[in-house]
């Protein structure tokens, strides 16, 4: 049995929202996370609601201090179901200033080596609506580090005040941060300072600042989000990247924009596993009302298109409450029908982390980087039985428990 | 009879329950039985393997059973997982540490059992460990990883150290087979002599030091050479103390370290070499003072050479041997203020040696044994001492034996009557904190309750006794400024409390002069020394506030089996104290017609 590393995408299971944690198959085993929505009742332990802060806190690594760590933290959008829970859960602020050292494990803050961070997409989803207190710690927390970064020249800035700057900024502002930038349609593969060689990705949004206004009216009111296709290999001399595209919260209009960017070179937009925009919303894929025309509500062409570019066998994923045959959006169940079309299309299959394993008890849903693409981590042999037993897999065997205890520590209370 | 399978029926059911389980939910495949058998070191009858994937990396996972199955757990062994000491809870066979001796698990549900191991244990166990959640888990249980460090056939040192910081100088005396540290030279001298007697290579100790740490070290941080020891000085403030003995030691330098894990204190040593080699013409020299006369090295060129980084040390583990983790393994509050108390034992005998032995290992810093008696073949089978003390002194003996049990506490005799003690030495029974009088003599207890009364001393003293056959018990503990023995008995020696009648049946003789006896064994007695000692215990802890009294009843069918009956002044309108068989506490009253006290 082959005891290598693997590429795996972990996608939590924190209702509408989007919490999902690429880990590269490197030897230094960079985790890469994109988004956070840890809910309250997913930290209160007498909650039911799955514990995700401790599922991914169990999937990080510790550094020489003892402390956990992320790579990279991406804020994709500004909506609260990005990033709730970040301010208790990471440390923001100067490397040199962590405070949680001497706190037990599960206490101490998730230590951020570099931030991903857009700011046109702040700042338009600061025009729209106020920006909730995370979001604007996240902001505040990227500004601190451009600030380092632009004060040490871009050299020798250590980890924790390592930043990337996604897209460019309104009115020249990003214009100087040339070394920490990353402009719309570029490819890159650097993380944490170094290049990756299990990791290649192009930035397709946000879209820089429209000169017209009405123009970035829409963007603003599309729900604006960093749109990133992430090529992974399997293993580092890999010959295939296998591409995971996420977007946010981004809907039609950006969609249809990216459509007709890219539709010379769709390759750009082909995934292999893609979390479905916003949550499984319908917005995404048309300008009509789902609760107000459900089966009149028309489809946008050019959207579809856009996410339409599934490779054979690839996944999609709603990260979402699980969806029914309502009028709720999100998730939507016309949505998920389009989906599912486009899944069966390419002998793929849909997804949604609400549902997976069970409705009543949702596990982090895993896949893993093989040369074919993407697979399900733990995926059932014919016999029925798993072929490994992963995370997701013995989260659902011990679903299958019943009440009582067979075991108990601590349970002989006599001695001699 | 009933038709209830056997043991080995009901094993073999869990087995195949569990194969169901092993192989249908978790993809296992069986091992073959002769395979599993052969795993080294373990007892197993039967196993799976399985694959399984904490987090990135697959791994392949043994699930075994031995022949307590289902009455145990199943055991789980990680096959090809890193190398030992890199993940905590993972012992050198990969078999994964799940659970201690409180651990306990329901026989009849052997498919719970390991999905419960297997979901809320085994797993969650490999993915801390991967991530690297759990590695505090190494200082917390430090003695596990880094006695498991150590190779086989090192040198075990024993501490009479105070776990504690600050890093400091301390003292080690070294033998071929075992070292032992403490504070001072003359408590490891004592300490050697109380075990293995007054030989003459316990004359001198040498220096060594103390390095208390901030934090014990992960096995990553485990010293290999002798900067790394240099280093942990550094971090611990006692790089100086480092360099002095570094001057002072030639052969090599033992390093005690500590640090406080959220178990308790731990210690660990670490031994510098000096290193030897040898010249063109094949004499030995110290490569530390080569090209300089012996003596004159510089003490930063001794420091330089020694701890230039390629030095290897040799790690050694530290077993505890203080007062403290002896006597209850840091975690009885008493054991500062037991370890300080002076109790004398007045009557070594049945109830006088065995009280002594339990002060002793309750922690009691320092007993005086009194008694001139000498240990008869009928004493041993209710006494501590046995056969090899025959035709010695009891206190002498008894003396003895408790240094050698406790090395770390002092203890004396006296081979002689009290009344000559009384005469002779009286600032040793004034000194005490407590005088236990187990002789059951009169003139002994009244004289000692005169001295007590009378001499105005601030010690307590207790006085304990059996009524016949042990069928009752009494412990009575008198304040110097309260009731005093005499209030509760007559002037001839009554007990005005007494449990038991015994009509025609008397106490027994040997056939020589003077030789009565009572016909108990140590089962029946142990009610009553047990009674003495924890009043004893109450006493040295300062918890008796008046003369107080306690009283063992014996159960109703020993004390008829032996041919007695209840006092009827004892059960009088108490009915509940027929059945016998408990304790009682009461206060030791104040006679005011006293004729010792009043």
């Amino acid at each position: 049995m082959s005891k290598d590393r693997k590429s795996i995408v972990t996608l939590f299971p924190v209702g509408n929202g989007d919490m999902t944690l690429i880990a590269l198959a490197d030897n230094a085993e960079t985790k890469i996370l994109v988004d956070c929505n840890i809910r309250e009742a997913a930290d209160d332990p007498e909650d039911e609601t799955r514990d995700v802060a401790k599922d991914l806190r169990d999937r990080l690594k510790r550094d020489g201090k003892g402390r956990p760590y992320v790579d990279v933290f991406l804020a994709g959008h500004g909506d609260q179901d990005h990033c709730r829970g970040i301010s208790k859960h990471f440390y923001f602020g100067p490397p040199d200033a962590y405070p949680d050292d001497k706190k037990k494990d599960s206490e101490k803050r998730i230590f951020i080596r570099e931030l991903w961070s857009s700011p046109m997409v702040f700042r338009r989803a600061g025009k729209l609506n106020k920006l909730c207190d995370e979001a604007l710690a996240f902001a505040a927390e990227a500004k601190r580090r451009v600030k380092v970064n632009r004060n040490k020249k871009f050299v020798g800035v250590a980890e924790g005040d390592r930043v990337l700057v996604l897209g460019e900024d309104e009115d020249g502002k990003t214009d100087d941060l040339g070394p920490i930038l990353v402009k719309i349609d570029d490819v890159f593969s650097k993380i944490n300072g170094s290049h990756n060689f299990v990791f290649q990705a192009q930035l397709l949004a946000p879209l820089p600042k429209a000169d017209d206004d009405e123009e970035e009216e829409v963007l603003s009111r599309n729900h604006s989000s960093v749109v990133v296709n992430i090529g992974l290999r399997a293993k580092p001399l890999a010959s295939t990247l296998r591409h995971f595209l996420t977007g946010g919260d981004a809907e039609v209009a950006i969609w249809e924009r990216l459509w007709q960017r890219h539709k010379k070179f769709p390759s750009v937009l082909e995934y292999d596993l893609m979390q479905t925009p916003h949550h499984c919303s319908w917005h995404s894929l048309s300008y009509d009302s789902w609760s107000e025309k459900r089966e009149k509500a028309a489809v946008s062409a050019a959207a579809r298109s856009a996410l339409s570019q599934i490779r054979s066998g690839g996944k999609i994923i709603a990260s979402s409450l699980p969806i029914v045959d309502d009028d709720c959006d999100p998730p939507c169940y016309g949505a998920k029908r389009e989906y599912e079309k486009i899944a069966r299309g390419a002998n793929g299959t849909f997804y949604c982390t609400g549902e997976y394993p069970t409705s009543e008890s949702p596990a982090p849903l895993e896949f893993y980087v093989s040369e074919d693409g993407f697979e399900e981590l733990g995926a059932k042999t014919v016999s029925g039985a798993p072929a490994i037993l992963t995370s997701g897999i013995v989260d659902a065997i011990g679903a299958r428990a019943a009440e009582a205890a067979a075991v108990k520590k601590q349970g002989n209370r006599r001695y001699a | 009879m009933l038709d209830v399978p056997s043991l080995e029926q009901r094993r073999q059911q869990a087995i195949l329950q569990l194969h169901d389980f092993l192989c249908r939910e978790c993809g296992a495949a069986r091992i073959p039985d002769p395979e599993a058998a052969q795993i080294v070191g373990r007892n197993f009858i039967s196993g799976w393997r399985l694959g399984i994937q904490p987090l990135q990396k697959q791994r392949e996972m043994n699930v075994c059973v031995d022949g307590l199955f289902p009455f145990a757990a199943p055991r789980f062994q990680l096959i090809g997982g890193p190398a030992f000491l890199t993940w905590p809870h993972v012992e050198k066979d990969g078999a994964l540490c799940l659970g201690d001796e409180t651990f306990t698990v329901d026989a009849s549900q052997p498919v719970l059992m390991a999905r419960q191991l297997l979901v809320e244990m085994a797993f969650p166990l490999l993915r801390a460990s991967e991530s690297g959640s759990n590695r505090e888990d190494f200082r917390t249980e430090f003695y596990s990883y880094w006695n498991a460090s150590i190779p086989a056939g090192g040198v075990a040192i024993r501490s009479l150290l105070l776990p504690q910081g600050p890093s400091r100088a301390v003292r080690i005396w070294r033998g071929q087979h075992f070292a032992v540290v403490g504070e001072t030279e003359q408590s490891i001298l004592q300490w050697l002599k109380n075990l293995y007697g007054d030989q003459k290579q316990f004359d001198t100790t040498e220096a060594s030091c103390l390095l208390w740490l901030n934090e014990l070290p992960l096995p990553v941080q485990y010293p290999h050479r002798s900067s790394d020891v240099h280093a942990m000085a550094h971090a611990s403030g006692g790089a100086e103390l480092l360099l002095e003995l570094a001057a002072k030691e030639k052969r090599s330098i033992p390093v005690i370290f500590g640090s406080v894990s959220e178990n308790g204190p731990c210690l660990g040593a670490v031994i510098v070499s000096n290193t030897k080699r040898m010249d063109v013409v094949g004499r030995h020299i110290n490569s530390i003072e080569a090209g300089f006369r012996p003596g004159l090295t510089p003490r930063k060129l001794i420091a330089k050479r020694l701890f230039n980084g390629s030095t290897p040390v040799t790690r050694a583990a530290v077993e505890r041997a203080d007062a403290a983790w002896v006597h209850g393994r840091d975690q009885d509050p008493r054991q500062a203020t037991l370890a300080s108390r002076r109790a004398v034992i007045i009557g070594c005998g049945a109830i006088g040696a065995p009280v002594a032995t339990q002060l002793a290992m309750a922690g009691v810093g320092y007993i005086l044994l009194v008694d001139p008696a000498i240990l008869s073949w009928a004493n041993i089978g209710r006494h501590p001492l046995g056969a090899d003390s025959v035709g010695f002194g009891k206190a002498q003996q008894l003396a003895k034996k408790l240094a050698v049990s406790f090395p770390h506490a002092h203890f004396e005799s006296r081979a002689e009557e009290f009344g000559a003690v009384l005469q002779k030495d009286q600032s040793l029974l004034a000194d005490s904190d407590l005088i236990v009088c187990a002789t059951g003599i009169w003139s002994v207890e009244s004289a000692l309750n005169a001295w007590h009364i009378g001499g105005m001393r601030p010690a307590n003293i207790l006085y304990s006794w059996t009524e016949p056959h042990a069928c009752a018990g009494h412990a009575v503990a008198i304040k110097p400024d309260d009731a005093c023995l005499q209030c509760q008995f007559s002037r001839l020696g009554d007990a005005k409390t007494t449990l038991t009648e015994w009509g025609s049946v008397g106490p027994k003789h040997e056939p020589a002069c003077g030789a009565v006896y009572q016909p108990y064994g140590p089962v029946e007695l142990a009610w009553t020394t047990a009674l003495a000692s924890a009043l004893a215990l109450d006493c040295l802890l300062s918890k008796i506030s008046s003369s107080t009294h306690r009283i063992w009843a014996g159960p109703k069918a020993m004390l008829e089996a032996a041919g007695g009956s209840w006092n009827a002044d004892w059960i009088r309108d108490r009915k509940e104290r027929e059945a016998g068989g408990f304790l009682e506490q009461r206060v030791w009253a104040k006679d005011l017609t006293c004729p010792i006290c009043t």
